[in-house]
């Protein structure tokens, strides 16, 4: 094989398994492909030469034979007028343009009574007794032919087609030709054919190992804009190292919150504890700093909980407990779980329900969204405030909006209360406020839905949460 | 009772084996699945409290076997994995109840007490309950303390029938938020004690004895002191 064909075999296999031993070259799937282009290729190609050559072999095989027939006519013809005198005289007189012929008589004992020939080889081919045995060793170009003639004698004429033997070496010869530039091309287009292929898979594979070996996932394959399979292929590998590049940012982002956020309760923890055992003595000290202690480290268990549950609603792995549910009810639920905390706050909350709003939802994550939303809504309204929830149907959602007459958020902070990091306002010090927005919005992404926010500063804020609404 | 502690975790073995102890329970406890599982067949046994995670068998497989071998002794799994599923496998396995680690020890000996309860058959009904002078009738929904009657909302009734039935018994933010609104999981907020502090105003801000007590950091209790 050309070493064109073998390249992308190297391509694919060669580096990779340089390990492996064995003529690996031919386990490639470019060099399988190329060696397969060029067998079907020289097959049939040689099956359409053998076609060729037996129908003009045949071809000129009757041709032969019927000019040989003619000619020993004559000759039977001379020596039934002038007997073997006639016979050799008509033979010196032929004007054959090659020497080539041979004249034999026999007895019916297959002994010669008189021959004459041209030269030694058609002397020998006409003493050849049998005709199938000429027909297997005879030379394209030579032709037998035979009659009985007077006194049980049999007349034997062998001749050579000189430009029939020609024509055939040429025929021949020119096959030759063709075959070997036929192989010549089938290499080539099988080289190229191959490489052209598999060029996707060679890049695809190559962009992996640059992936594997420097662990940078930004990196992607080379594509061309086409619908065929194997690019198709690419782009959605692409699309995969897109998926993989975003899910293990955000798992870095989360491993930086965990660091970030974590280590100030986790410090006052420490700090808590060590306090109480410097003061040993005060045992009611004591129980106090335990007691902290306990609180301390359910909070920091409460926001592992939050950043699990939004790290795997965000990759897509939060597995939803899905029925149809009423957002109303669920919404007036959450609602009568913050009624006291509302009334303690001197916020007055008003709900507006319609009542069809139903949705495929898992109740307990909706519930959890409804419950941030309002804890929110109610954490940042001043005393005598209103906080207004309404659950409408429009169109294909379930919207619930929840306003709050609270301080508002600036139009540029407004996109950012949905990453987990942000806090709006830091000296407030609400722990695990980002979070539970964070957290909404990945639940209702899971669900199909989305979150949206309209804000005010001094005026307050409407949240917004559509879901896909089931009908 | 007598109560089969499977756990191979030093501290927190020691954390539950001696607090049901002092609870006055009789505590077995096996660092090891096979171990615990013969322990756990043996007859007489009240209750097993078992950790998922094990050396040799782990903790749903020590369950299955129990149940394959038609014991029915009450089973609490113990397990650091929350997720909805892992508690499904667990009650699926056999379980009688699930608490995710990390977990107060009032919760596991409400649920402990729970579990008693169902297990002897009698879910007490009774049709007044009564702490010290508050009474409390689950007929006419009425509360009373000394001579005054209290008008309660329904929430605030639901706690402090809650809070009667368990009396003396440490109730966490956590199981008041199951039991009193369904939630089943922390809203993160102060709603628990919200209500308890408008319950406690009602029930005990006019009388020089207290009943709803808070443990910090571990939730709330209504007992004579």
């Amino acid at each position: 094989m050309s070493s064109g064909s073998n390249k992308p075999a190297e391509g694919i296999a060669g580096r990779e398994s340089s390990r492996a031993v064995g003529p690996r070259t031919w386990r490639s799937l470019g060099a399988r492909l190329a060696l397969w282009y060029v067998l079907v290729t020289l097959g049939s190609f040689l099956v359409a030469a053998a076609v060729f050559a037996v129908r003009v072999q045949e071809s000129m095989q009757r041709e032969g034979q019927r000019s040989a027939e003619s000619a020993l006519e004559r000759y039977r013809l001379a020596l039934e007028n002038g007997g073997t005198a006639a016979l050799e005289s008509m033979f010196d007189c032929s004007p054959g343009p090659q020497p080539g012929l041979a004249l034999r008589l026999t007895d019916e004992r297959d002994v010669e009574l008189f021959g004459v020939s041209s030269d030694e080889t058609s002397r020998r081919i006409v003493a050849v007794p049998n005709e199938r045995s000429e027909a297997a060793g005879l030379p394209v170009e030579w032709h037998v032919a035979r009659a009985e003639v007077s006194q049980r004698r049999r007349l034997s004429l062998a001749v050579r087609d000189e430009p029939a033997g020609r024509l055939w070496r040429v025929l021949r010869e020119t096959s030759w030709i063709i075959f070997g530039l036929g192989l010549g091309l089938a290499v080539l287009g099988a080289a190229v054919i191959t490489r052209r292929t598999l060029r996707p898979v060679t890049d695809l594979a190559r962009a992996t190992r640059r992936i594997v070996e420097s662990g940078d996932l930004g990196l992607r394959v080379e594509t061309r804009a086409s619908t065929d399979e194997l690019v198709q292929l690419t782009q959605l590998f692409n699309r995969m190292l897109a998926r993989n590049e975003s899910l293990v940012k955000a798992m870095r982002e989360s491993l930086d919150y965990v660091a970030h956020d974590l280590r100030t309760p986790l410090t006052r923890l420490r700090a808590g504890a060590e306090l109480a055992l410097r003061e040993a003595a005060d045992v009611e000290k004591e129980r106090n700093a335990l007691a902290a202690v306990i609180e301390e480290s359910d909070r920091l268990l409460g926001m592992l909980t939050t950043l699990t549950d939004i790290v795997e609603a965000e990759a897509g792995a939060m597995r939803l407990d899905r029925h149809a549910e009423d957002l109303g009810a669920i919404v007036h639920e959450a609602v009568e779980v913050y009624e006291f905390v509302a009334k303690e706050a001197g916020v007055s909350v008003v709900t507006h329900i319609d009542g069809d709003a139903k949705v495929f939802a898992d109740r307990r994550r909706i519930s959890q969204v409804c419950a941030n939303l309002i804890d929110n809504a109610i954490k940042y309204s001043p005393a005598g405030g209103r906080v207004e929830l309404s659950v409408r149907c429009e169109g294909s959602s379930a919207v619930l909006r929840i306003s709050d007459t609270g301080i508002g958020i600036a139009s540029e902070d407004q996109p950012r209360v949905w990453d987990r990091l942000f806090r709006a306002d830091r000296s407030r010090g609400e722990p695990g406020l980002g979070l539970g927005l964070s957290l909404v919005k990945a639940v209702v992404v899971a669900h199909g839905g989305e979150v949206k926010l309209e804000s005010e500063i001094g005026a307050g804020s409407t949240f917004e949460v559509r879901l896909p609404r089931l009908r | 009772m007598h109560v089969v502690l499977i756990e191979d975790d030093e501290k927190i073995g020691a954390f539950v084996s001696q607090g049901l102890q002092q609870e006055a329970h009789v505590v077995s406890w096996a660092k090891s699945g096979d171990e615990g599982l013969a322990l756990a067949r043996q007859p007489g046994v009240d209750l097993a409290i078992v950790d998922v995670m094990l050396p040799g068998r782990d903790g749903l497989a020590i369950v299955r076997a129990l149940r394959e071998a038609k014991v029915t002794v009450p089973v609490i799994i113990l397990s650091a994995r929350a997720t909805v599923e892992d508690r499904v496998r667990g009650l699926d396995a056999g379980a009688d109840d699930y608490l995710t680690k990390p977990f107060s020890f009032a919760e596991l000996l409400a649920r402990v007490a729970a579990l008693r309860r169902r297990a002897s058959g009698h879910s007490e009904s009774p049709v007044r309950l009564q702490v010290a002078d508050l009474t409390l009738d689950l007929v006419s929904r009425r509360v009373r303390r000394h001579d005054r009657t209290i008008e309660l909302q329904a929430k605030e009734f639901l706690l402090l029938e809650y809070l009667m039935r368990n009396q003396g018994r440490v109730l966490s933010k956590t199981m008041i938020l199951q039991h009193v609104w369904d939630y089943h999981f922390d809203p993160q907020t102060n709603v628990v004690d919200v209500l308890v502090s408008r319950l406690r105003s009602k029930i005990d801000r006019e009388f020089p004895q207290k009943l709803i007590h808070t443990l910090r950091g571990v939730g709330y209790v209504l007992r004579i002191e």
